[in-house]
């Protein structure tokens, strides 16, 4: 059963076709049976019977966007996530029931405490309690919070409502945590934002802190801030050295690929990635970028265990030395398909 | 309000101003010939130029603009005439450029002129095409040229984004308007207020096919097979399968063995003339194809597909409905037994058919059928991209005139 995937130690899998595959292409055949659209898609991508996990047929990320894509009754819907998404563009909607909930929350915990460690840590989240507000439809920023606030205990939220320091409790909490061992979250342009760039400064130590960040890299990009200047210019700062930072999507539960110290992303034992050439979605050697695509074991009540992202990646190799299996880099995201007919002047 | 000109010079000019322009003196005639020698000018300054020189949309444009075809349209023109017909121009035309490097606005533009219209041209602010910022740094620096002065008045770029206010005013004030884009637009500027005489040309969201008889393709020599593919890809790549014009739909005529047989060789062919000519950025068509492809599977559009790599894919069709491809190679396919099985995919929508291997008679049969239907030009491979003044179903060069009655002289009253 799919227990074995989290009893045994996350990032220690090394043979994921022999491991994965298995629950993998029963989530394949699942999907073909309860969901319409996915068998009307897989009849046309997929041309043989899948023997390997590269052989599986996957969406393209968007059509979560398009489509309501869901594999269980209306009345099983348990729990709808969107994401984000810029102003303007349509969210994508994912729909868990108890089951795939429940299954999202064990792998969080198992790939948490990996890092973590059992105890739960004081959590200085460096975000506002107002993302939460709308408890139905959780956006990305909101489910992250949450999902993650579990291994935290002593929450404590950087910013009000209107996005300012609340430099009273603040004061507090530092007091009482500085220089100790606690768990900081926050989307990665927030934290950068919100915590690097605030005023904080005199008696700030967090060097033994911990730091998860997460949200892509897109906004800070845009300010030429990278992996490596982000975690370097942190810990000049307040003495982080810390810093956890993963790859994720809400299309996808359960692949949370995590950062390791050599600033890798790394695959837990219910997930994997393939990198896909552009030009005919070929696997593509280890060192050669091309398109992310995300495998997961967990998501049963919506066909989401098989998609094509938009991100660009590349392979770095497998099974480092602490931890197993392929590890990856993400360099940045696709462009958008730029090709106009006669048909949209006012586009 | 004030909209952003680009040519003939470079301001700001408030729209009311520039409707007031449309009262100058008319110091063009009709067929005039500066508008002959300004044609060529620019085509020459096309040619010449290094970023233009290298596409082959804006080769042929420049070629169109050439003095002797200019004399040809007019010629052409006036022999459809009798003699108690003169030839005015309609006034103040409004063209509504499409957001793409289309360059069919510049033709229309061009037989507008011709016809002795003053021209306004409206591009959007959005636009952002290296190619058309060149073509219209020609067109300004010859209408700066002391023999052009008299244009200068004559052609008006402005740039706006979805200004109603902008969109209103000068549709009340132009004679006439010719909107490229699509439907949305065409329906949006229907609903605003015109002259009650202001004469409209739409230019709305087409698809074209190519029909293609497996046999003639077949016995081809492989140079001709060769020849044949190069009109095809140049017919289909060059705005990223995006023109009006560009088939997306390719309907093949044959028994099922000629037609199995045609794709496989055709396919790879194809693919020949891609991998060598055709720039695209795969990240991106990746996922534009990956996407298209599960939509028309959802859609049970497709039932199959047939792909040497993404920048060419042949999705067989399921039904008789044309759908429109997402672009950048992305072909419908489909074997067509009996030539009156073609009439099932004819449309309102169909604006184009190229083809190879059609005889005459069928042809006809073809014309016949689209009584009543979308289909406005049938014409060679290679040709589908080719502009003419006959297009979208209107003889521009004649329609951008009016037609003044003068009787003859003829008769004396008794002194």
């Amino acid at each position: 059963m799919i227990q074995t995937l989290f009893e045994n130690e996350q990032f220690s899998v090394k043979e994921k076709n022999k491991w994965l595959f298995p629950f993998i292409n029963n989530l394949h055949e699942h999907h073909k049976d309860k969901c319409e659209e996915y068998k009307l898609i897989s009849d046309v991508l997929c041309k043989k019977e899948p023997s390997t996990l590269d052989e599986l047929p996957f969406l393209p990320v968007s059509i979560f966007k398009e489509r309501q894509l869901k594999s269980i009754k209306e009345e099983d819907v348990f729990k709808v996530l969107t994401s984000s998404g810029t102003t303007g563009s349509v969210p994508s909607k994912i729909f868990l029931d108890k089951e795939t909930a429940k299954l999202q929350t064990l792998a969080l915990s198992k790939i948490m405490t990996h890092v973590l460690g059992k105890e739960r840590l004081p959590m200085l989240i460096v975000d506002s309690k107002s993302v939460l507000k709308d408890r139905k439809s959780f956006s990305a920023r909101g489910a992250g919070i949450l999902g993650l606030s579990v291994f935290g205990r002593k929450h404590k939220y950087l910013l009000d409502d209107n996005y300012e320091i609340e430099k009273d409790t603040l004061l507090e909490f530092i007091t009482l945590y500085s220089g100790k061992k606690m768990l900081i979250f926050g989307f990665t342009f927030m934290v950068w934002k919100f915590l690097y760039e605030s005023d904080l400064t005199d008696g700030l130590d967090l060097s033994k802190a911990i730091l998860i960040h997460s949200g892509g890299w897109k906004k800070l990009v845009d300010l030429a801030v990278d992996n490596d200047t982000f975690k370097k210019k942190l810990h000049n700062k307040f003495g982080i050295t810390s810093i956890y930072n993963f790859y994720g999507m809400v299309e996808q539960v359960g692949s949370v690929f995590l950062e390791n110290e050599k600033g890798y992303l790394h695959c837990p034992n219910f997930a994997d990635v393939i990198i896909r050439n552009p030009e005919d979605f070929s696997v593509q050697p280890h060192g050669t970028p091309g398109l992310i695509q995300v495998l997961s074991a967990l998501p049963l009540s919506y066909p989401g265990h098989s998609i094509l992202t938009e991100d660009i990646g590349v392979c770095m190799g497998e099974n480092d030395l602490s931890w197993k299996g392929k590890y990856f880099k993400v360099l940045g995201r696709a462009k958008k398909a730029d090709l106009r007919g006669c048909s949209d002047t006012f586009s | 309000m004030k909209v952003k000109q680009l040519i003939p010079v470079q301001k700001e000019i408030e729209i009311d101003k520039l409707i007031e322009q449309f009262n100058n003196e008319y110091t063009l005639r009709v067929h005039d010939n500066l508008v002959v020698e300004f044609a060529n000018s620019v085509s020459k300054s096309v040619l010449k130029n290094k970023l233009l020189r290298q596409f082959p949309a804006f080769v042929s444009l420049a070629y169109w603009l050439r003095k002797s075809n200019f004399k040809f349209l007019i010629a052409s023109a006036l022999s459809s005439n009798n003699e108690n017909i003169q030839l005015k121009p309609l006034g103040a035309v409004l063209h509504i450029c499409p957001s793409n490097v289309d360059t069919m606005f510049v033709y229309s533009l061009f037989l507008s002129l011709l016809s002795g219209n003053k021209n306004i041209l409206r591009i959007s602010s959005k636009l952002d095409s290296q190619e058309i910022d060149e073509l219209f740094n020609i067109l300004s620096s010859e209408l700066s040229r002391e023999e052009f002065i008299k244009i200068n008045n004559y052609i008006t770029v402005i740039a706006y984004g979805y200004e109603r206010e902008v969109n209103e005013k000068l549709s009340l004030s132009v004679d006439c308007r010719l909107i490229w884009g699509g439907d949305s637009t065409v329906e949006m500027f229907k609903g605003l207020k015109t002259k009650i005489k202001t004469k409209d040309f739409y230019f709305a969201d087409r698809v074209s096919c190519c029909i293609i008889v497996a046999s003639t393709y077949l016995e081809l020599s492989e140079n001709s097979k060769n020849d044949f593919t190069q009109k095809f890809y140049n017919d289909t790549y060059t705005f990223d399968q995006k023109g009006c014009s560009s088939p997306q739909i390719i309907l093949i005529l044959g028994t099922s063995e000629e037609y199995c047989e045609f794709k496989n060789n055709f396919k790879l062919k194809l693919h020949q003339f891609v991998s060598r000519e055709y720039i695209y950025d795969p990240m991106s068509l990746a996922s534009l194809k990956l996407n298209k492809l599960s939509e028309d599977a959802i859609e049970r559009t497709i039932a199959s597909y047939d792909s040497v790599n993404n920048s060419l894919i042949f999705c067989e069709l399921t039904g008789d409905n044309i759908p429109h491809s997402c672009g950048g190679g992305y072909f419908y396919i489909k074997n067509i037994e009996e030539i009156n099985q073609l009439k099932n995919f004819f449309s309102q929508n169909i604006q184009t058919i190229s083809q190879l291997g059609l005889s005459h008679s069928q042809i006809e049969f073809l014309v016949q059928s689209s009584y009543g239907q979308g289909v406005d030009r049938i014409v060679n491979v290679g040709k589908a991209l080719e502009f003419n003044p006959t297009w979208d179903g209107y003889d521009l060069l004649q329609e951008l005139t009016s037609k003044l009655f003068v009787e003859k002289q003829n008769f004396k009253y008794r002194t």
